[in-house]
C-alpha cells in the first residue's frame, strides 16, 4: 500500500484521545428517584427491544474509529493493489493528416468524429486520471487532469503534414512509463506494431472507406516574355467505377470556364489549361491573381477537389538606369534586347542626381540598374541591380571559382572562365564567388530584391558571353515578381507556411488568414516566429498595408485514396470505463462516508433508533 | 406552618363529603341512617307506649283514629381519619410537604365542621399521630402535629392497613393522603381499608419532576425508598417510555379508585395550597361547598 500524501497518516494519533475519552466513563450523576420500579422496567425493556443495544458502547467506538479512519485516508489518499484504481496517463494523439478532413455519411469530418470520440473515451476516465493531447503535426498540450475543462478545449486540430506515426506516438509515449496513447486515426497506422502488442497504443479507427476522386499533382508555368499561362494538373479516381465530374476554372472567384471531366478507376488523367489574356479579354490576367480550378460536385473528400494557383503579373517591369553621366553601351544594349523581347518595358535612363527626385515614384514593378554608381540611400520597393559601385574593396584579377546555382538569377548559367580585371569584393550572400572573395551578391527580402555586382560591364568580359543576357532575363523574371515576395506562391496542405526570405517590415504583427479563420504572429528582425499550416485554398498574409497570397493544395494522392489499406494488428481495446465511485474525488467519498457515520452515531444515541 | 385568614375563610365554607352515610359519637350537623332528634322528617311508626307524645301527629289521628309517632333522622358529626404517607418517596419534588399542607387543609375542614379527626401516618405501619380532635379550637394543635412529622421507610399498605386501624371505631372518613408508591402493590391496602368498611377518599401527591422528568445524560438512579441505584443512560425515547409508564400508573390508580367508588383527586406537589385544594375540590366526592 502507498499514499499519495503519506504525512495525513499523522491524524491516526487521534485514535489516542478517541479511545481515552470512549473508555474514561468520570463520575457518573446520582438521580434520586421516588421508585427505581418504573425506571428498571423502561430501561429493561428498551434493552430487550433489540440486542444491539449492548453493542451501543462498542458501536460508538467503532463508529469514531471508522470516522477517523476514513477522515485520514482522505487526506493521505491510499493506494492499494487491486482495491484503488491507480492513475491513468492517456496520451491522446489526433490523425491530423489532410484525410482526417474527408466527410462521412453524416456530414461531419473524421476529425470531428475522431474529437467525439475523444470526448467519449475522456468522459469514462477516473477523477484523478491525466490526459494530454498532441497531434502528427507535433502540436501538444501538456498533461492535466482537469478533464472538464479539456472536453471543452477540445478541438479537431487543423491539418498537418503526414509524418512517420511511430515517431510522434513514441514522442507520446516519452512521458513517462505509465503512458497510454490513444490514437484517432482514420488508416491503419504503419509501423508501430510493437507498441499495439504492448499494450501501450491503443487504437481508435474513425471514419469508413469511401470512393473518392481529386487533384493528386498540379503546377502553372510561363514562359519567358510570353504573356499565357499554362496550368498542368493531373486527376486520379480511387474508386471501382468510372467518376464523372467537371472541372470549372476560376480567376479571382469569377468562374471562366467549365468542361467535362471523367476519371477511369486506376489512371491518372492529366488536364492542361491555358490562359491567354488575348482569348480570355476583360478577364485582366495580366495583373496576376488567384486562379481556381475545381472539381465539381462535391465527393467525400473537398481537400483534393481545387487546384489553386497564385499567378503572377503579366507586365513585365520598367526598368531605370542610372549613371555617372553616360550609362555603359553593353547594358543599354542588353537592356534593348530584353525590352524588343517583352521582358521589360519603358526602358529609361538618367544621371545619378536625379535619382533622389524619381526615387519616390519607383514602385514594385520596376528594376532599378546603377551603373558604376551607388545611390546614397536604396529603392524602398522593389529591384535593384548595381554594377561596379565604386567603393573600397576593389582587387585585381579576381578568379571567379564558383557561383551559387540555387540562387534565381543564376538559373541556367555557367560563370566559368569569366575574366574580371578589377572588382570590389562584397558582403552578403554570394552569387558569384572569387578566390578572394564574392564578387557578386544577391538578397531578397518582402518588397524588395537586389543584385549587386562588384565590377562594371566594362571591366569584364561578362557582357561578351550569353551569361550577362540571361543573368539579365533570370533577374528581370525573378526581382520584378518572385523576388519581391517573402512567401512562395505554393504550399502542400499541411505545410507549415514559413517565409522563405525576411518579410518587408523589421517589427510588428503578421495575420494569416483563409476564409473566417485568422492567426497573428509576431515579427521580429524581419522574421515571423509563427508557421500555421493552412487547409486547401487561398492564405493571405498581410500587414503595414502589404498582402502576400499563397495558394494551398492538397496533391497527394496517398491522401486522397479514402479505400480500406490493409490493417495492421488492432492491439488491445481502450481501457474499460472507470466505476462511478472512481469519477468521484476519494476525499469526496470519504467525507460522505464520515458524514453519513456521524448521521448514524446520531440516530444511534440521541434518536435512540437501536 | 400556617394558614392565612383569608384561606381559613375559604376552608371553613367547605365540608368533607362522604360517599357512604356513616356514624359519629357526638351530634353534629351531619345526617346519619340513625333515627334522632333533628329537623329532619325520616317516617311514621304507629304509638307505642313510652313514645314522646310530643311527636305524636295529632292530624294522622283526626282523620284515621290510629296515633303514630313522627320520627327524624339522628344529626351526627363523623370520625374523620388523615393517613399521611411518611415513606421516603415522599420526599421527592416537595410531595411531603405538599401533602403535610393538604392533610392539615383538609383536617382544619373536618374541624370546622365538628367532625372528630385523627391524624396517621403510615408507610409499612399506621402510626397515630392526634387522634379524636374536635372543634375548630384545636387546629393549632394539628397543624404543629403535621408540622412534626418526618418521613421515614418504606410504603406497604397491606402491611400497615392489614390489621385493624389501632383505636379506631365506628365507621370513619379516611383521607388517604400518598403517593401509591408500594412496591407490594397499593390495592390489596386499600382494600383491606374497605373490607373494615371505612369511607375511603385517595388524594395523590404527584412531583412534576416525576411526571416528566428533564433529566438526560447518564445517571445513577437511586431509589429514594429502598437506596438501589442503578446507571441508566436517559435518552429522550428512555424518558418518554417512562412518562408513558407513569401516566398509566397515574391512570391505573384513578380506574381503582373509580372501580370501587372512591373518590380520587390528583394534586400537584409544586402548586400553591389553594390551587390544591381547588384540584381536589374539582376531583368531586371528596370536598363540597356548605
Amino acid at each position: 500500500m502507498t499514499f499519495d500524501n503519506p504525512s495525513g497518516l499523522w491524524l491516526l494519533t487521534l485514535g489516542v484521545p478517541i479511545l481515552v475519552f470512549h473508555f474514561y466513563k468520570g463520575r457518573i450523576r446520582k438521580m434520586p428517584v421516588p421508585m427505581l420500579l418504573f425506571w428498571e422496567q423502561v430501561i429493561v425493556e428498551e434493552e430487550r427491544r433489540t440486542a444491539l443495544k449492548r453493542l451501543r458502547h462498542w458501536a460508538s467506538l467503532v463508529v469514531a474509529l471508522l470516522a477517523l479512519i476514513l477522515l485520514t485516508s482522505a487526506v493521505s489518499a491510499p493506494n492499494v493493489k487491486g482495491l484503488t484504481r491507480p492513475r491513468g496517463r492517456f496520451a491522446l494523439v489526433f490523425d491530423n493528416t489532410p484525410g482526417m478532413a474527408a466527410l462521412e455519411p453524416d456530414g461531419r469530418t473524421r476529425a470531428q468524429h475522431a474529437v467525439d470520440r475523444a470526448r467519449e473515451f475522456i468522459g469514462t476516465l477516473a477523477y484523478g486520471d491525466q490526459v494530454s493531447v498532441l497531434d502528427l503535426s507535433g502540436a501538444r498540450a501538456p498533461f492535466t487532469s482537469d478533464l472538464e475543462g479539456l472536453v471543452g478545449r477540445l478541438a479537431a486540430p487543423g491539418p498537418g503534414p503526414r509524418v512517420p506515426e511511430g515517431d510522434r506516438i513514441a514522442d507520446a509515449l516519452s512521458a513517462g512509463e505509465d503512458v497510454i496513447a490513444i490514437f484517432f486515426t482514420d488508416q491503419p497506422p504503419q509501423g508501430v506494431d510493437d507498441r499495439l502488442a504492448s499494450g501501450r497504443l491503443r487504437l481508435v479507427r474513425v471514419g469508413t472507406p469511401r470512393d473518392n476522386s481529386g487533384w493528386i499533382a498540379g503546377s502553372s508555368s510561363r514562359r519567358p516574355g510570353e504573356k499565357k499561362i499554362v496550368l498542368t494538373l493531373k486527376a486520379a479516381a480511387y474508386s471501382k467505377a468510372k467518376i464523372e465530374r467537371e472541372e470549372v476554372l476560376s480567376l479571382n472567384g469569377k468562374p471562366l470556364a467549365r468542361r467535362k471531366l471523367e476519371l477511369e478507376p486506376g489512371v491518372a488523367a492529366d488536364r492542361e489549361w491555358v490562359l491567354d489574356p488575348a482569348k480570355v479579354p476583360g478577364s485582366r490576367l495580366e495583373e496576376g491573381g488567384l486562379v481556381e480550378v475545381s472539381m465539381e460536385p462535391a465527393d467525400a473528400f473537398p481537400p483534393d477537389d481545387v487546384a489553386s494557383f497564385v499567378l503572377p503579373t503579366l507586365v513585365p517591369p520598367s526598368v531605370i538606369v542610372f549613371h555617372p553621366g553616360e550609362a555603359s553601351p553593353l547594358l543599354m544594349h542588353a537592356l534593348t534586347t530584353l525590352e524588343a523581347g517583352g521582358l521589360i518595358m519603358n526602358l529609361s535612363r538618367a544621371p545619378i542626381e536625379r535619382y533622389e527626385s524619381l526615387r519616390s515614384k519607383l514602385g514594385e514593378g520596376w528594376i532599378v540598374i546603377f551603373d558604376r554608381v551607388a545611390p546614397a540611400k536604396s529603392p524602398e520597393r522593389g529591384a535593384t541591380l548595381t554594377l561596379g559601385a565604386p567603393g573600397p574593396g576593389a582587387v585585381e584579377k579576381p578568379t571567379v571559382v564558383d557561383w551559387d546555382r540555387d540562387a534565381p538569377p543564376n538559373h541556367r548559367i555557367d560563370y566559368g572562365g569569366l575574366l574580371v580585371r578589377r572588382s570590389r569584393i562584397l558582403s552578403g550572400d554570394p552569387l558569384v564567388r572569387a578566390i578572394e572573395g564574392p564578387v557578386a551578391t544577391w538578397s531578397a527580402r518582402g518588397g524588395r530584391a537586389d543584385v549587386q555586382f562588384g565590377f562594371a560591364l566594362e571591366e569584364s568580359d561578362i557582357a561578351a558571353r550569353p551569361t550577362f543576357l540571361v543573368m539579365l532575363i533570370n533577374f528581370a523574371e525573378w526581382a520584378s515578381y518572385r523576388g519581391l515576395r517573402a512567401f512562395r506562391t505554393e504550399y502542400a496542405m499541411g505545410e507549415p507556411i514559413r517565409a522563405e526570405r525576411k518579410l518587408w517590415f523589421d517589427q510588428g504583427e503578421l495575420t494569416f488568414a483563409q476564409g473566417d479563420h485568422a492567426d497573428r504572429a509576431a515579427v521580429r528582425q524581419g522574421t515571423v516566429a509563427a508557421s500555421p499550416s493552412a487547409g486547401p485554398g487561398f492564405i493571405r498574409m498581410s500587414a503595414e498595408n502589404r498582402t502576400e497570397w499563397a495558394a494551398v493544395n492538397l496533391f497527394d494522392a496517398a491522401e486522397s485514396d479514402l479505400r480500406e489499406r490493409p490493417a495492421t494488428p488492432v492491439g488491445e481495446p481502450l481501457p474499460p470505463p472507470a466505476p462511478w465511485h472512481a469519477k468521484v474525488p476519494y476525499a469526496f467519498l470519504a467525507v460522505a462516508g464520515v458524514l453519513a457515520l456521524l448521521v448514524f452515531e446520531w440516530l444511534l444515541y440521541h434518536r435512540g433508533v437501536i | 406552618m400556617a394558614f392565612d385568614a383569608k384561606f381559613l375563610k375559604t376552608l371553613e365554607a367547605l365540608n368533607l363529603l362522604a360517599r357512604r352515610t356513616l356514624t359519629g359519637d357526638d351530634r353534629a350537623d351531619r345526617l346519619t341512617p340513625r333515627k334522632g332528634a333533628s329537623l329532619e322528617f325520616n317516617d311514621y311508626r304507629r304509638y307505642a307506649p313510652g313514645d314522646e307524645i310530643r311527636y305524636i301527629d295529632w292530624n294522622v289521628y283526626a282523620r284515621h283514629g290510629n296515633l303514630f309517632v313522627k320520627e327524624f333522622t339522628a344529626e351526627e358529626n363523623i370520625h374523620v381519619s388523615v393517613l399521611l404517607d411518611t415513606s421516603t418517596s415522599m420526599e421527592f419534588g416537595g410531595k411531603f410537604q405538599a401533602a403535610k399542607e393538604v392533610a392539615a387543609a383538609l383536617g382544619y375542614i373536618g374541624l370546622a365542621n365538628y367532625d372528630t379527626l385523627s391524624l396517621f401516618t403510615f408507610g409499612s405501619e399506621v402510626r397515630p399521630v392526634k387522634k379524636f380532635l374536635r372543634g375548630k379550637g384545636r387546629v393549632f394543635e394539628l397543624l404543629s402535629a403535621v408540622e412534626e412529622i418526618r418521613t421515614e421507610g418504606v410504603t406497604d399498605m397491606r402491611r400497615a392497613f392489614g390489621p385493624a386501624l389501632p383505636r379506631l371505631r365506628g365507621r370513619s372518613l379516611i383521607l388517604l393522603i400518598t403517593d401509591f408508591y408500594d412496591l407490594a402493590g397499593y390495592s390489596e391496602g386499600i382494600r383491606e381499608l374497605l373490607a373494615q368498611r371505612f369511607g375511603v377518599h385517595l388524594v395523590h401527591v404527584v412531583a412534576r419532576e416525576e411526571m416528566a422528568p428533564q433529566a438526560r445524560g447518564r445517571f445513577s438512579l437511586l431509589d429514594l425508598e429502598t437506596g438501589q441505584s442503578k446507571d441508566a443512560s436517559l435518552l429522550p425515547r428512555t424518558i418518554e417510555a417512562y412518562m408513558r409508564r407513569f401516566r398509566q400508573f397515574c391512570t391505573d390508580v384513578e380506574e381503582f379508585g373509580r372501580a370501587h367508588e372512591l373518590a380520587y383527586a390528583r394534586i400537584l406537589s409544586d402548586e400553591p395550597l389553594e390551587r390544591r385544594v381547588i384540584e381536589i375540590l374539582r376531583a368531586g366526592g371528596i370536598l363540597e361547598h356548605r
